[in-house]
C-alpha cells in the first residue's frame, strides 16, 4: 500500500476523541476566570504586587506637597448602614498571602453535584462537583472518601496521588472530582457500581448515582481539583468599593465620606474575619483602621452596604487633594476621589 | 454565564471543537495528554479574544491556528528546557482494543513523533484534516513553498520509519503479540 493512501486511510479510521469528563465546562470556566482577572483592573494589581506602600504612592501622589495634618472637628455624620469607629486595623501582609490559612471545608459547607458520565483515559467515568455553598472560604484538605457500590459490595476508591491534595475553595467556587474505573473487558455491564457514596471529613456519606463498571478493575479517583483557580484573597477579595462624598473641601479640615461596599457574586460574604481598611489623603496621613463588621457582618449576595467613614485632610496649598480607600485584604479593592480644595 | 465575558456561542463552540482540535493536536503532539492540555490552551486562548475575533476568519481556523503555533512554541520551550526529556510509553493511554487503533498507536503516532512538529503538522492538515497545500499554508502561517518542502521532508521521513508497506507495520495484521 502507498503512504499516500495509507495516511488517508488512518484519517478514515481515526476514532472521534473527547476530552476528559467536564472538560468543556473546565474550559469555560478557565475563560471566565481570565477575563474576570483582566477586568479587575489596575488597582488590584497594583496592591496584590506591590502593596499598600505603592498603592498609597500611586492614590495619593498631589501636585505639591502637604504640610502636615491638621484635623480640625468640622466633619458632620453621615448616613450610612454603619457607623464610623476608630478602631485599629492591621494592614495587609502580602507575604502571608495564601488560602493555605482557611479553615478545612466541613460537609455542611460543601453540596455534592452528580455530574457527566463519560470516558477518559480507558476508564469509565463519572464527574462530581461540589461546591463551596458556605459564607466562609475554605480548603478541602485531601480527597473527599467515596465508595462505589455495585450488587457485589461496596469498593473504597482509591484516592491515589489526591490522598493529601488541599484545594481551596472560595465562597461559591467549585472543585471537580472524576471517579473512573478500567473500562478495557468484557463483559463490562457484569458489576455496574450504581451509586456513589461520598463523604467530606467525618460526615455521613451522601448518595450520588452512577454507571461505574466494577468488573475489569477497582475504581479509582482521577480528577481532584478546583475548577477556577482560586483568586488570591478569597471572598472579601470579590467586594467592589465606591466613594461617595464631597467634591470639594478645606484643606486641613476633617471630612466624613461614605464607602459603598458591593458584594457582586451569587453568595453571601462574612466579614470574619474583619478586614481593615487604609485611608490617605495626598501621600500622607494614611491611617489603617478596622471596618465596623459589628453593624454589618455579612455582605450578602448582590447587596450594597454603606461604611461612614471620616478621615483628616492635611494641609496643603495645592489646588487638588487625591483622597484613597483600600480594603486591607489580598487583592482588596480600592477606590478614591480628587477632591477640590477651597 | 456566556454573556458575562462576551462569550455568545463560545459554549457551543468549545464542545463541538474539542474533537476536531483534539485529533489534530494527537497527530501533532503524539499522545492524548500533551494534546489534551493543547487543546485546553489553545481554546481557553481563543475564548479570552471571543468577542474581539476577527469574524473574516472561521473561529475553527483561528483555533486550529491557535493550536499550531502553541505547539510550535510548547516544543521549543521543552528542547531548551528539557533536551533530554522523553514521555514514558506508558503514559501513552489511548484504547488500543481494537486492530484500527493499534495501527494509530503503534505504527501511525511513534512514526509521526519522529518528526518535527511543523512536519507533523503539514501531515495532520493534508491528510486528516482534508486541507489544500494554500489552505494549509495560512493555517501554519507560513507560505505554499513551505509546506511543499515540509511536506516532501514529511514523508520522506515517514517512509524511513514505515518502509513501503506501511499497513504491514501493523501488529494486528503481521501477527505480534499486543
Amino acid at each position: 500500500m502507498k503512504l499516500d493512501d495509507w495516511l488517508h486511510g488512518q484519517a478514515q479510521k481515526m476514532p472521534v476523541m473527547t476530552g476528559p469528563p467536564d472538560g468543556a465546562d473546565r474550559i469555560v470556566a478557565r475563560v471566565r476566570v481570565r477575563v474576570r482577572r483582566r477586568r479587575l483592573g489596575a488597582f488590584t494589581l497594583v496592591a496584590a504586587t506591590a502593596g499598600a506602600a505603592v498603592w498609597g504612592l500611586v492614590m495619593f501622589s498631589s501636585s505639591s506637597p502637604p504640610k502636615g495634618v491638621a484635623p480640625s472637628s468640622t466633619a458632620t455624620a453621615v448616613p450610612a448602614d454603619a457607623a464610623w469607629v476608630d478602631k485599629p486595623g492591621v494592614p495587609f501582609d502580602p507575604t502571608n498571602a495564601s488560602w493555605h490559612r482557611w479553615r478545612p471545608c466541613a460537609g455542611g459547607d460543601i453540596s455534592a453535584t452528580a455530574g457527566r458520565q463519560g470516558a477518559w483515559h480507558g476508564n469509565a467515568a463519572k464527574s462530581v462537583t461540589l461546591t463551596n455553598t458556605s459564607t466562609t472560604d475554605c480548603v478541602l484538605r485531601g480527597a473527599p472518601q467515596i465508595t462505589a457500590v455495585a450488587p457485589s459490595g461496596a469498593q473504597a476508591v482509591d484516592p491515589g496521588r489526591f490522598a493529601d491534595q488541599d484545594v481551596p475553595l472560595a465562597v461559591g467556587a467549585d472543585a471537580l472530582v472524576a471517579v473512573g474505573a478500567p473500562a478495557a473487558c468484557e463483559p463490562m455491564a457484569k458489576d455496574l457500581a450504581r451509586t456513589l457514596q461520598l463523604s467530606i471529613g467525618t460526615e455521613t456519606p451522601r448518595s450520588l448515582d452512577a454507571q461505574l463498571p466494577l468488573t475489569c478493575g477497582p475504581p479509582s479517583l482521577l480528577i481532584f481539583e478546583a475548577t477556577d483557580e482560586p483568586l488570591t484573597g478569597g471572598a472579601l477579595s470579590k467586594l467592589q468599593a465606591e466613594w461617595q462624598g464631597p467634591n470639594t473641601a478645606q484643606a486641613g479640615a476633617t471630612i466624613d465620606y461614605v464607602i459603598a461596599l458591593h458584594n457582586p457574586t451569587g453568595a453571601d460574604i462574612a466579614l470574619n474575619p474583619c478586614p481593615s481598611y487604609t485611608q490617605g489623603a495626598g501621600g500622607v496621613a494614611m491611617e489603617t483602621l478596622l471596618l465596623n463588621c459589628e453593624a454589618v457582618p455579612v455582605m450578602k449576595a448582590g447587596e450594597t452596604k454603606t461604611f461612614a467613614m471620616r478621615i483628616a485632610l492635611p494641609q496643603t496649598e495645592a489646588p487638588q487633594l487625591k483622597v484613597g480607600w483600600h480594603l486591607e485584604v489580598e487583592g482588596g479593592t480600592s477606590t478614591g476621589t480628587v477632591l477640590d480644595l477651597r | 454565564m456566556a454573556e458575562r465575558y462576551g462569550g455568545e456561542g463560545f459554549e457551543a463552540f468549545v464542545e463541538g471543537e474539542i474533537p476536531r482540535l483534539l485529533r489534530l493536536a494527537t497527530l501533532i503532539t503524539g499522545n492524548p495528554h500533551d494534546a489534551w492540555d493543547l487543546v485546553q490552551e489553545s481554546l481557553v486562548r481563543v475564548g479570552s479574544r471571543w468577542r474581539r475575533l476577527d469574524r473574516t476568519e472561521a473561529p475553527h481556523a483561528y483555533a486550529q491556528r491557535v493550536l499550531l503555533n502553541l505547539n510550535v512554541s510548547n516544543w521549543r520551550k521543552l528542547r531548551r528546557e528539557l533536551p533530554l526529556a522523553h514521555r514514558r510509553e506508558d503514559e501513552f493511554m489511548m484504547d488500543s482494543s481494537d486492530t484500527d487503533l493499534v495501527e494509530l498507536n503503534q505504527v501511525l503516532l511513534p512514526a509521526l513523533r519522529g518528526l518535527a512538529p511543523r512536519q507533523r503538522a503539514v501531515i495532520a492538515l493534508r491528510y486528516f484534516e482534508g486541507l489544500t497545500e494554500a489552505e494549509t499554508a495560512v493555517r501554519m502561517g507560513c507560505v505554499v513553498g513551505t509546506v511543499k518542502s515540509q511536506h516532501a521532508k514529511a514523508i520522506a521521513g515517514l517512509r524511513e520509519r514505515l518502509g513501503s508497506d506501511p499497513g504491514a507495520q501493523n501488529p494486528m495484521s503481521s501477527g505480534r503479540e499486543v
